[in-house]
């Protein structure tokens, strides 16, 4: 398979404009996809995240620039690329009297070429009733059926939006075990979410798109690399702030007593060495994840646009944590 | 896998489709025997009404069963028609859009424009197995209840309703299109009520006549079917009209974004 299962260039979407001012949904937006990979789509509500996936999918008419699946125009070739898409939208609705087994098996006597024993053992990967009319399931229920209905033909591609909507935290584990075995086969998954958590344990690469701009795109392994990590020293005695914040590319320090925080986004040798000058009684080294790492573009964005009005406050609130009041929490040099 | 698509589709429209001719047919029964009943002075009592409310009425002649199947073709059919096909257009045209299950539906290997015809399709087979239920019924239904009418065109009446019922479907179909909302049904439903009052009215006076030919419903009524049977240039005017509004519906609904 030569054909990328997404290519995208100069994809620009913008809504309304007859009256008030044009709303720039997706800019410039050029991405690629390869074959076999699972691709996780990052972004905030509203970054323009389903407006991207709706036209690759030609839902949505592109005002400039285009979209290739697997070598297809979007626009021109869409019921062909429909036989090679899986799909389950960020919201849907399905026929409300219908019952779960009616809904896929219309959609699997439309598509053609449907495994109903493999309809099956999806139902039953993820506890699915299909009996119910569809207007009795409950949301995560619902999603199952949209999950099935995604999966049940097999597709080469595997286009979801926000798929764990809804559903405990087993069937987010059997998902993700779902899409790995999809890439295991060769295929391709677009995963959106802005769970990060969902998206840092199976995909590949990610890309993170923000006000309608891709601002990143790289390996899973390089984010948590370039991510903000966070180191727990117990001294003996408690350590100036300041000792800490001179130190290249740490961002953060808080000290409560002789427990000292330290964030940072690079090389740990100096700030090892500069600890090891004290009387250090142990350590601690907290996981980066993707969160920070993501949250960190939206604190520069926000800080870009709202003139930095609380840096300190900010930094809590997008770092995650809670830092009690009055626990000598300051920002540190920012050389990332 | 267009068999799907088409079995799903006449299964949405079947129990519509049912209550609408049975209401019909129900009309027909009930208005044919009332009047059955009346001798030819009442006959001429309506038909001395004056003039735009024996159009309103649909009156045409003075007999009872010119009256009564006057009455039925003038008002009541239509209203019953253009109730199922002007909501069903609407359907056809944004339904699933505004239910929120097209996007599903579409990641099949379906075009948008391939479930906009056979919803269509659907709908215009239904408008028509109506009005020929509606013919047939009525012979049957007057033999039953001894009316006499032999000297009405009901084929003719029939088929001009047909053709209405799709006329008006068709702007619901194109304004939907366009639009993706209800927008349609509102529009058609409006220009119908209009239209039916300018025509009915203004025909009455000699000098705003030539202003109720310039109305859709003119081209059901204009050249009364009933008693000079079918006006196929009004007929096929009709239809060529349905089918332009239906293809500049498909156009819309190609060119435009779909809601999610």
């Amino acid at each position: 398979m030569t054909e990328l299962p997404i290519r995208a260039s100069g994809l620009t979407k913008t809504f309304g404009g007859r009256r008030g001012d044009p709303v720039l949904a997706l800019t410039d937006l050029d991405l690629t996809v390869a074959a076999g990979e699972v691709f996780g789509f990052l972004g905030p509500n509203g970054a323009g995240k389903t407006t991207a996936i709706r036209t690759f999918l030609n839902f949505l008419r592109p005002t400039r620039g285009s979209v290739e699946i697997f070598g297809l125009s979007a626009q021109q070739d869409s019921v062909a690329i429909r036989r090679r898409v899986g799909y389950v939208p960020g919201e849907f609705e399905m026929y409300p009297k219908l019952t779960g087994a009616e809904v896929l098996r219309y959609f699997a006597n439309l598509r053609g070429g449907v495994d109903e024993r493999y309809v099956t053992t999806l139902a039953d990967r993820l506890d699915a009733d299909l009996g119910k009319a569809m207007r009795d399931y409950s949301t995560g229920n619902r999603q199952k059926i949209c999950l099935i209905q995604a999966f049940m033909s097999r597709p080469d591609l595997l286009i979801l939006d926000e798929p764990s909507t809804g559903l405990d935290p087993l069937m987010q584990k059997e998902l993700q075990s779902m899409i790995a075995e999809v890439r295991g086969e060769g295929r391709t998954v677009f995963l959106s979410s802005h769970s990060l958590t969902e998206v840092q344990h199976v995909a590949d690469r990610v890309g993170i798109l923000r006000s309608g701009r891709l601002i990143e795109v790289a390996r899973v392994a390089e984010l948590m690399h370039m991510a903000v990590r966070q180191l727990e020293f117990d001294f003996a005695a408690s350590v100036p702030n300041q000792v800490f914040e001179r130190i290249s590319h740490v961002q953060r320090v808080a000290a409560t007593g002789g427990v000292t925080r330290v964030w940072f986004d690079g090389p740990i040798a100096d700030l090892l060495r500069v600890a090891l000058e004290h009387d250090v009684l142990d350590v601690r080294s907290h996981e980066a994840d993707l969160e920070e790492i993501f949250l960190t573009y939206y604190r520069e964005s926000d800080q870009s646009t709202a003139a930095q009005s609380s840096p300190t406050a900010h930094a809590d609130a997008t770092s995650g944590e809670s830092e009690p009041a009055g626990d000598g929490a300051t920002q540190g040099n920012h050389a990332g | 896998m267009q068999a799907s698509l088409l079995r799903k589709s006449l299964l949405d429209r079947w129990l519509t489709t049912t209550v609408s001719t049975v209401t019909l047919l129900f009309l027909a029964l009930f208005t044919m025997g009332i009047y059955s009943g009346f001798d030819d002075q009442v006959g001429e009592l309506f038909a001395n009404l004056p003039d735009a409310l024996a159009a309103i009425y649909g009156v045409q002649d003075g007999t009872a069963a010119g009256l009564v199947v006057s009455a039925l073709f003038a008002v009541m059919a239509p209203l019953i028609i253009l109730a199922y096909a002007i909501p069903g257009a609407s359907a056809a045209a944004t339904g699933e859009e505004r239910s929120s299950t097209l996007d599903l539906l579409l990641m099949n290997p379906v075009s948008r424009i391939r479930v906009y015809l056979t919803k269509t399709a659907v709908l215009a087979a239904g408008i028509v197995l109506i009005c020929v239920v509606l013919w047939l019924a009525s012979d049957w239904i007057a033999t039953a209840v001894g009316l006499d009418i032999s000297g009405q065109d009901i084929t003719a009446a029939s088929l001009q309703l047909a053709g209405l019922g799709l006329l008006f479907a068709g702007l619901a179909l194109a304004v939907g299109g366009w639009t993706g909302t209800a927008l349609g049904a509102t529009v058609a439903s409006v220009v119908a009520a209009v239209s039916y009052l300018v025509t009915t009215l203004l025909s009455t006076s000699p000098a705003l006549a030539q202003v109720s030919k310039f109305t859709p419903w003119y081209l059901y009524s204009g050249n009364d079917p009933l008693q000079n049977g079918v006006s196929w240039a009004a007929l096929g005017a009709t239809l060529v009209l349905a089918i332009a509004l239906g293809a500049v519906g498909a156009a819309g609904l190609n060119r435009r974004d779909l809601r999610g």
